[in-house]
C-alpha cells in the first residue's frame, strides 16, 4: 500500500488488466473482485510451495487457505516494498512453517507412506517417467521430509521452484547468506539419504560409490569407480 | 592417498557441510583456498561435491504439482467469499444497532457472537492503567452498555487464535466494525444515543474493512491526544471528531478512557515499530484478538499524516522475546 491507504474504489470490470499492486489496492479500496483475481494469478505457485514444504495435501490446503484469508484481511498492511507475489509467498511460507513445526512434534516424518508420496509426485510423473527415475524422485521427496522445516523451505524455494536466492530471502525474511547456508546444509543432509540410490541413479560424473555413512567422506582408496559398493553398506 | 586437510573431518577430509557451503561461496577465503587445494587432489571429495550439485539439479527437476487441485481452489474461494460476506453486509446491521442507540440488545445469534468478540475492546482499547479483564469496573457506566455488557471476561483479549478460534477469526469483519464503535469509544454509543444523526452513517460505511477499522481507531486516538495534534487542519469533522467535541464538556469517561498523556510504550513495542521517535500517541488495544499497542508516529516529511503501528503487546509481558511483532501498519491522513 502506498500513498493512499484507503484508495478510491476501483472499477472491477478490468481486474484482469491491473497489475498485482493495483489489484491489492483495489481490494483494500473495496473492489470485491480484486482479491479473487490475485488468488487466481498466484494460487498454483503458492500451492506448489506449500505442498512441497509440508509434504501433505491436507496440511498444505489448510496452510494456503489460512494464508490467503490472512492476506485478504491484512492487505492494508502491505507496504509495497516487495512484490505482491513475494508478500503472498511470505505469508504462505510462514503458515507452512508454523504447521511444519507443529507437525514435527507430532510425528517423525511427514511422508511415511507410499501412497502419499505418489500423490505428491502426480500428475506429471507416473506415465512418462522411467521407473528408476520415479524411485529417485520418491526417495528425494521422502528425504526432504526429514529435513528441518527451515532448510526444507529454502530448498523448496531455491532448488525446486527456482526462485532467485534474493527473492527467497525476502520470502523467508532472512539474509541472503542465511538462505544459501540453509540450502547448503539441506543438500548436505540429503546426500547420505540419497546414497543408496546411487547405483541406479544415472549421473554423468559420479560412480556408484555409496555415501550413506556419516558426514565425512570415507578416507580410503583412489576412486576409479571400480570400488563401488552397492546397496546400503558402508563405503570404507 | 589424499592431501590432508587440516581442521575439519576426522579423516583429514572436509565435511560434507563444508563442501556444500563451499559451493555456495559461504566459506571464508582461507578455508576456500585450502579446500579447493584438497579437492584438486582428492577424487572422493570432488565426487561428493559433484553429488551435491546433482542433488541440486535433481530437486530442480522433481515433478511437482502444476496446478492447485479444483477442490482446494474451491475451498479457498469459499473461505474468501465468507470473508467478503462478513466484511461487508453484516457490518451494517450490527454496527448500526448499538451506535444508533435504539436497540442495543438486539437478539440473534450473530449479534451475540459479535458481542462476545467485541467485548474485550472496551477495556483494553484505551486504557492507561492496566485493568484485569473481567474486572467489575469495566462493566459499569452507561458507556459500556450494549456490546460490552456481555462481559469482558468472556473472551480473553490476549488469547491467540487457535483452530477453535477460527470462527472468532472469521467474524473479525463483524467484530471489527463493532469494536470500532466500542473501542472508540465507549464514547460513541453514549454520544450518538443523544442526538447525532450522522453517527451511524459514518461508522456503518458499507466497506468497513480492517483498514477502515484501524483508521477509525487512529482518528479516535488522535482526537483524544491533544499533544498529537500539532497543526491539526480543520475541515470536515467526522464521527470521531464530533465525538470528541461533544464529549469534552461533560464526559464521564474522559479520565477513564484517555490515552497516555505523554505517549510512551514499552521499549520492545517501540522497537517493533522500527522507529525511534517518541510516539505522538499510543494506547493499548486489541488487534485481531491480540493485545497490542496502537502507536502513532509522525509520517516523515508530511505533517498532515501519521503512521500507525499495531504492535503485539506480548513482548512487554515477557510472553515473547525481542521486538514486538508488528501486526499492522497504516498511514492515515489527519482530519
Amino acid at each position: 500500500m502506498g500513498d493512499d491507504p484507503l484508495g478510491r474504489p476501483a472499477r472491477s470490470a478490468d481486474a484482469a488488466r491491473l497489475d498485482d499492486h493495483a489489484l491489492l489496492a483495489a481490494h483494500v479500496a473495496g473492489d470485491p473482485e480484486a482479491f479473487g483475481e490475485l488468488v487466481r494469478r498466484h494460487r498454483d505457485r503458492l500451492w506448489a510451495v506449500a505442498l512441497r514444504t509440508l509434504g501433505d495435501r491436507e496440511e498444505a490446503a489448510d496452510a494456503v487457505q489460512d494464508a490467503l484469508v490472512s492476506a485478504y484481511r491484512r492487505a492494508h498492511t502491505f507496504r509495497g516494498r516487495s512484490a505482491v507475489t513475494t508478500w503472498l509467498h511470505r505469508i504462505t511460507v510462514n503458515a507452512c512453517l508454523d504447521r511444519a513445526r507443529k507437525a514435527a512434534t507430532r510425528r517423525t516424518a511427514l511422508t511415511d507412506d507410499t501412497e502419499r508420496l505418489d500423490r505428491l509426485l502426480e500428475p506429471v510423473e507416473s506415465a512418462a517417467a522411467p521407473a528408476e527415475r520415479a524411485d529417485v524422485h520418491r526417495e528425494l521427496v521422502a528425504a526432504l521430509a526429514e529435513l528441518p522445516p527451515e532448510q526444507r523451505a529454502a530448498l523448496v524455494l531455491v532448488d525446486m521452484q527456482g526462485y532467485p536466492v534474493a527473492e527467497a530471502a525476502e520470502v523467508l525474511q532472512v539474509a541472503v547468506g542465511t538462505v544459501k547456508s540453509r540450502c547448503a546444509r539441506g543438500r548436505a543432509r540429503l546426500l547420505p539419504l540419497l546414497g543408496h540410490l546411487r547405483p541406479t541413479y544415472e549421473s554423468p560424473q559420479a560412480g556408484g560409490r555409496n555415501r550413506t555413512r556419516g558426514t565425512t567422506v570415507p578416507p580410503t582408496r583412489g576412486n576409479d569407480g571400480t570400488g563401488a559398493v552397492r546397496g546400503g553398506g558402508g563405503a570404507a | 592417498m589424499t592431501a590432508p586437510f587440516a581442521g575439519s573431518g576426522p579423516d583429514g577430509h572436509p565435511e560434507v557441510d563444508e563442501l556444500s557451503a563451499l559451493s555456495e561461496g559461504l566459506l571464508p577465503p582461507q578455508d576456500t583456498v585450502a579446500i579447493r587445494r584438497h579437492l584438486a587432489l582428492c577424487p572422493l571429495c570432488a565426487d561428493v561435491l559433484s553429488s551435491l550439485e546433482e542433488i541440486r539439479s535433481a530437486l530442480g527437476t522433481l515433478p511437482g504439482p502444476v496446478r492447485m487441485p479444483e477442490d482446494v481452489a474451491g475451498r479457498i474461494d469459499a473461505a474468501l467469499a465468507a470473508e467478503a460476506f462478513l466484511d461487508a453486509s453484516p457490518v451494517r446491521e450490527d454496527a448500526a444497532a448499538p451506535i444508533g442507540g435504539t436497540d442495543r440488545h438486539t437478539h440473534g445469534s450473530r449479534r451475540e457472537e459479535a458481542s462476545v468478540l467485541a467485548a474485550p475492546a472496551p477495556h483494553v482499547s484505551r486504557e492507561t492503567t492496566r485493568r484485569t479483564p473481567g474486572g467489575p469496573s469495566s462493566t459499569s457506566g452507561p458507556g459500556h452498555a450494549g456490546p460490552g455488557a456481555t462481559g469482558p471476561g468472556r473472551a480473553a483479549p490476549g488469547r491467540r487464535r487457535s483452530r477453535s478460534g477460527r470462527r472468532r477469526a472469521a467474524l473479525w469483519g463483524v467484530a471489527g466494525a463493532l469494536a470500532a464503535a466500542v473501542a472508540g469509544g465507549v464514547v460513541v454509543p453514549t454520544l450518538f444515543s443523544s442526538s447525532d444523526p450522522n453517527g451511524p452513517t459514518e461508522a456503518a460505511r458499507p466497506h468497513a474493512s480492517g483498514t477502515a477499522e484501524l483508521e477509525s481507531r487512529v482518528h479516535e486516538l488522535l482526537a483524544d491526544s491533544p499533544a498529537a495534534a500539532p497543526g491539526r487542519p480543520g475541515g470536515d469533522r467526522t464521527a470521531s471528531g464530533e465525538a470528541e467535541g461533544q464529549q469534552a464538556p461533560n464526559a464521564p469517561f474522559t479520565a477513564e478512557t484517555a490515552p497516555t498523556e505523554n505517549a510512551t510504550v514499552p521499549p520492545c513495542v517501540q522497537q517493533g515499530t522500527g522507529r525511534t521517535e517518541s510516539p505522538l500517541a499510543a494506547t493499548k488495544d486489541t488487534y485481531e484478538g491480540t493485545v497490542s499497542y496502537l502507536v502513532l508516529l509522525p509520517h516523515p516529511g508530511d505533517e498532515t499524516r501519521v503512521d500507525a503501528y499495531m504492535v503485539d503487546a506480548a513482548c512487554a509481558t515477557g510472553a515473547s522475546e525481542g521486538p514486538g511483532e508488528r501486526l499492522a501498519f497504516l498511514t492515515v491522513e489527519r482530519r
